[in-house]
C-alpha cells in the first residue's frame, strides 16, 4: 500500500494506490519542475481500488501529452511537482481499517494544561488520529490529584512517548529541593531539550523568518539541587557540570545539526566567570565540533548571547546550552517568535522522548477563561504524531493550525497576553481557534461526505473531499464523485489548478 | 582615575567641556599581572574611575588562582551595586520605542564566586554563594534608588523555584526589604519568563533587581532594545567608590583601531561619572551633546546602522559642546 498525499494551499488529495510499489523506477524517471508526470504501468493491477483506477485513466485521458507510460512497474505513481505546489510523499501511510493505534501518556500538567489537552483531544477526534491517550495528573501543587513520578515512569516505559502539559514548580521553601521535573527528566534520563523557534506566518512577532534551534541540557548544571546553608545567612548552591553530560548534549546537537541541515552550532556559556564548569563544557563542545567538519561550530558568553538574539537574532541556527542559559535562551527566543502559547517544544532521551511546550509557563491565570494558545500543544501534539511515524496525520494538524492561524480569522493570543487583555486587543479564545480547526479539518460542512462526519477517515475519502472543495469553489455546487469524473473538463479544471502557476 | 585602552578618544570632550578633571591613566589588561592592584590602589586614592572594558581571555582556562580582572576589581573595592539605565534615546533606530527600565544588579557574589573545583575527573562543581547581608543591601539600594528617582515599581529576578535556598534567601529578603517601601510596588519574576516577558513587552518594567548572573544577561538585553553596546552607560557604585563603564562590558576587540566605535556610551558614562563628583553641569553639557549628536544630528556609527566615524562623533560631540558651553556658567 503506498499512497501520495499532494497539498496545494488549502487542498489535500490521498491518493491510494495498490499492490507492489517500484518506487526507485518511479522516482528515477520524475523529472522536477514539469507539471504533472504520471506513471502508469502496462499490467495495471489496480483492481484493489476503485477510485484509482478510475482516477488514473481520467489523468491518462486528460493529460495524455505528458504522460509516460512506465512498463514493468505496478504502480500508479501520480506527482505534481510545480514551484508553488509543495508535495509531500508519505512513505507506507498505514491502511485506516487495519491501523495500529498507538498508546501515548498523557500529562496535562498545571495551569491551562488540562485545557489545552482537551483541545488537543478534540482536534485529534476530528482528524481520527489513532492515538490512545493514558492520562497521568501529575502536580506538585494539586497534592490531592498527582500520580507518583514512579507511576508516569512505569507508564512511559511501556510507551515511550508522552505529551505533557507544564507542571507547576512553586517557588519557597517547601522541604525538598528536587522538582518534580527534574525527578522526571532524571529518573527518564531525558537530557536534551528542544526548542525550535521559528516565526509563524501570521503571528507577529518582532522579527520575521526567524527559524533557530536551541539545544539545552537538562538534567545537570544548575538544577542539581544541591543546596546548603554554610553559616545562617549565607547560601551555597552547588552547579555540577560533567563532561560526559557536555559531550553527550555537544554530541546531540551537532548529529541534530546534521541530520536536520543545518550549517552552525553556537555554544552558549560563560566560561569567563566560571572557567572550570563552563570552561568544560565549553572544551567539550568545540572537541565534538572537530568530529563535525561540514558544520560551523562558535562559541558565545551568555550575555552577549541574548543581546544579539534581541538584535539580531538571524545569525543563529542551532545553540546549544547547558541547563540555565538554555532555560534563559528558550524563553528569549520563544518571546522573540511570539510567545509561550505558539512554541512547542521536545525533550529527548535515548529512549524516551516527552513532547511539551517550549517555553514552561503554566498560565494559571487563564484557566478556565477560555483564552489560552492552545497553538504551542496542538504543535506538540503534531510533533509528536510525527516521532509515532503518523505522518500524515502531523501533517494534517500542522497545516490546519498554519492555516487558521495565516488567514487571521481567529487571532490568537499571542505575545503578552497582560497587555493585550487590558487593551481589549484579543478577539479570539482557544475554543474559537478550535472549532475552526475542526472545521477546517472536517472541510467546510457544505462538503463534508457523511464519512468524513462520522470520523472514519480514509484517504478515500480525503481524496473525495478534495474534490468536492474543489467541485465546490468552481461550481458552488455539490456533485456526486462520479459526476465529476464524466466532466472532463472539470478533470482538467482540476489538474490545470494544480499545474497553472 | 583608571581608564582602558579602548577608550583613548573620551578624554577630548570633557576636555572641550573645561571640565576640572584630570585623568591618572592605567592599562589593565587581559594580559598583565601585577596592575590589578595598583589600579584597586588608585581607585580607592581617588574614589572614582571611568574604566572601559577588560577582556577576559578564555584560553587561560588552565585553572587560575585568580579571579578575572574584572571581577576582582569590583570585588575589592566593594563596588556592590551596577546600575544601568536602558533608556530609548530619539533618533535611533530599534524595534521597541520608549523603553525606560532600570536595571540594579547584585555585582559581588552569586555565580562570580570563583570557587570551583574539579571532585572528580570531569566532574566539575562551580559554587554560587548568596548571602543575606549583600542581598539586603542590593535590595535597599534598588529601593532607595526608586524612591529617589521617583519610580513606581521595582521587580525583583529570580529562579528560587529551582535554586529553592539560594535565591530563594535573595527572593525574601528582597520582599522584606520591600515591606519597608510601601509606596513601591514590589513584584517578582523568574528569570526566564523575564527573558520573554522583556523582549515581548519591556514597558511592563521600572526598576529590576537582580543577583548578579541573570543581571548580567538581562542587563544585556535590555542594552540591546535601546541601541546595543554602544550607547548604554553603567556604573557601578559601593559604599566609597564608583566605577563608571559602559553597559554590557563588551571589550568591541574586533573593531579596535578601526576608528568605528560608538563612544556614547563611554562619554555618557563620562558624564554619569561627573553627576557623581558633582560637576553636574559638566555631566549635563556632555549627556545633551551626546543625545544631540544622536538624535537630531543623526551621527550614527555603524553598530546602529550608520556610517560615521568615531572620530566623526566625537568631533560633533565637542561642536556641539563649544556650541552651548556658554549657557552653562562654570567659573
Amino acid at each position: 500500500m503506498r499512497s501520495v498525499l499532494f497539498s496545494r494551499t488549502s487542498l489535500y488529495i490521498t491518493l491510494a494506490c495498490c499492490t507492489h510499489c517500484d518506487s526507485d523506477t518511479a522516482e528515477k524517471e520524475t523529472s522536477p519542475g514539469r507539471d504533472l508526470s504520471l506513471f502508469l504501468p502496462r499490467d495495471t493491477n489496480i483492481r484493489n481500488n476503485k477510485l484509482a483506477k478510475m482516477m488514473s485513466r481520467k489523468l491518462l485521458r486528460v493529460c495524455i501529452g505528458r504522460c509516460y507510460i512506465v512498463p514493468r512497474t505496478s504502480v500508479v505513481l501520480c506527482q505534481l511537482m510545480s514551484s508553488t505546489s509543495r508535495c509531500c510523499q508519505v512513505q507506507a501511510s498505514p491502511a485506516p481499517a487495519t491501523e495500529v493505534r498507538r498508546s501515548v501518556t498523557l500529562i496535562p500538567g498545571d495551569g491551562v494544561g488540562p485545557d489545552l489537552m482537551e483541545s488537543v483531544k478534540e482536534v485529534f477526534r476530528s482528524a481520527a488520529v489513532p492515538v490512545d491517550f493514558e492520562e497521568l495528573h501529575l502536580s506538585e501543587i494539586q497534592h490531592r490529584n498527582t500520580a507518583k513520578v514512579e507511576e508516569v515512569v512505569e507508564s512511559l516505559k511501556r510507551n515511550h512517548v508522552a505529551l505533557k502539559g507544564i507542571i507547576h514548580t512553586p517557588t519557597g521553601n517547601i522541604g525538598e529541593l528536587q522538582t518534580l521535573n527534574m525527578k522526571l527528566r532524571r529518573n527518564l534520563d531525558l537530557f536534551a531539550g528542544v526548542v525550535r523557534c521559528r516565526s509563524i506566518p501570521g503571528v507577529k512577532g518582532r522579527f520575521s523568518n526567524l527559524d533557530f534551534v536551541i539545544i539545552r541540557e537538562q538534567i545537570e548544571g544548575e538544577y542539581s539541587a544541591l543546596e546548603h546553608q554554610s553559616v545562617p545567612g549565607v547560601i551555597e548552591c552547588l552547579k555540577i557540570i560533567t563532561r560526559a553530560n557536555s559531550q553527550r548534549i555537544a554530541k546531540f546537537a551537532f548529529d541534530y545539526a546534521t541530520q536536520h541541515k543545518r550549517s552552525k552550532v553556537t555554544a552558549v556559556h560563560k566560561a569567563n566567570i566560571m572557567k572550570l564548569g563552563d570552561g568544560l563544557f565549553l572544551e567539550s563542545c568545540r572537541e565534538m565540533s572537530k568530529l563535525y567538519p561540514k558544520i560551523k561550530f562558535e562559541a558565545m558568553i551568555v550575555d552577549n548571547c541574548c543581546m544579539q538574539l534581541a538584535s539580531n537574532p538571524h545569525q543563529f541556527d542551532v545553540l546549544v546550552t547547558p541547563n540555565l542559559y538554555g532555560n534563559i535562551v528558550d524563553n528569549l527566543g520563544v518571546g522573540l517568535v511570539g510567545g509561550a502559547g505558539v512554541v512547542p517544544g521536545e525533550s529527548f532521551s535515548k529512549e524516551y522522548a516527552i513532547f511539551e511546550p517550549g517555553a514552561r509557563h503554566t498560565f494559571s491565570q487563564a484557566i478556565g477563561r477560555n483564552i489560552a494558545n492552545p497553538t504551542a500543544m496542538l504543535l506538540c501534539a503534531a510533533n509528536m504524531l510525527k516521532h509515532l511515524n503518523l505522518t500524515i496525520h502531523s501533517q494534517q494538524v500542522i497545516d490546519a493550525v498554519e492555516r487558521v492561524i495565516k488567514v487571521g480569522k481567529v487571532s490568537p493570543y499571542t505575545g503578552s497576553w497582560r497587555l493585550r487583555y487590558h487593551s481589549g486587543l484579543h478577539t479570539g479564545s482557544d475554543r474559537e481557534l478550535e472549532v475552526k480547526l475542526a472545521t477546517t479539518l472536517l472541510g467546510d460542512c457544505e462538503y463534508a461526505t457523511p464519512e468524513v462526519n462520522q470520523g472514519c477517515y480514509t484517504s478515500e475519502c480525503f481524496f473525495r473531499r478534495a474534490f468536492y472543495q474543489f467541485v465546490g469553489f468552481r461550481r458552488k455546487t455539490v456533485m456526486s464523485l462520479d459526476d465529476c469524473f464524466q466532466t472532463p473538463f472539470c478533470i482538467l479544471a482540476f489538474l490545470s489548478n494544480f499545474s497553472d502557476i | 582615575m583608571l581608564e582602558c585602552p579602548d577608550s583613548k578618544c573620551k578624554e577630548l570632550t570633557p576636555r572641550h567641556a573645561d571640565v576640572p578633571v584630570e585623568f591618572e591613566e592605567f592599562h589593565l589588561s587581559g594580559d598583565s599581572e601585577e596592575n590589578v592592584e595598583n589600579a584597586i590602589i588608585a581607585v580607592q586614592r581617588n574614589g572614582v574611575a571611568l574604566k572601559g572594558n577588560i577582556h577576559t581571555d578564555l584560553k587561560e582556562l588552565i585553572p587560575q588562582k585568580d579571579k578575572t580582572k574584572n571581577v576582582s576589581l569590583r570585588v575589592n573595592l566593594d563596588v556592590f551595586a551596577n546600575v544601568l539605565h536602558c533608556k530609548s534615546i530619539p533618533g535611533v533606530e530599534t524595534r521597541h520605542d520608549n523603553v525606560d527600565i532600570v536595571i540594579i544588579r547584585e555585582n559581588t557574589e552569586g555565580e562570580y564566586s570563583s570557587l570551583e573545583h574539579e571532585s572528580a575527573s570531569g566532574v566539575v562543581e562551580s559554587l554560587k554563594i548568596i548571602t543575606r547581608k549583600r542581598s539586603e543591601r542590593i535590595a535597599k539600594y534598588a529601593f532607595e534608588f526608586a524612591r529617589e528617582n521617583g519610580r513606581k515599581k521595582v521587580t525583583a529576578i529570580h529562579k528560587a523555584n529551582i535554586m529553592k535556598l539560594g535565591d530563594g534567601l535573595f527572593l525574601n529578603t528582597c520582599r522584606e526589604v520591600a515591606a519597608s517601601y510601601p509606596e513601591i510596588e514590589f513584584v517578582d519574576m523568574i528569570v526566564d519568563n523575564c527573558c520573554m516577558q522583556i523582549v515581548s513587552n519591556p514597558w511592563q518594567f521600572d526598576v529590576m533587581l537582580f543577583p548578579n548572573l541573570y543581571g548580567n544577561i538581562v542587563g544585556n538585553i535590555a542594552a540591546g532594545l535601546v541601541g546595543g553596546p554602544g550607547v548604554v552607560p553603567g556604573k557601578n557604585v559601593g559604599l566609597d567608590y564608583a566605577v563608571f563603564e559602559t553597559a554590557t562590558r563588551n571589550t568591541g576587540k574586533n573593531i579596535a583601531g578601526k576608528n568605528q566605535a560608538n563612544p556614547s556610551a563611554m562619554l555618557l558614562a563620562s558624564a554619569l561619572m561627573l553627576d557623581h563628583i558633582g560637576l553636574n553641569n559638566h555631566g549635563q553639557l556632555i549627556r545633551e551633546a551626546v543625545y544631540k549628536t544622536l538624535s537630531e544630528k543623526k551621527i550614527h556609527t555603524p553598530d546602529l546602522g550608520g556610517l560615521h566615524t568615531t572620530r566623526d562623533m566625537v568631533q560633533s560631540v565637542i561642536d556641539e559642546i563649544e556650541g552651548s558651553k556658554h549657557k552653562f556658567s562654570f567659573r
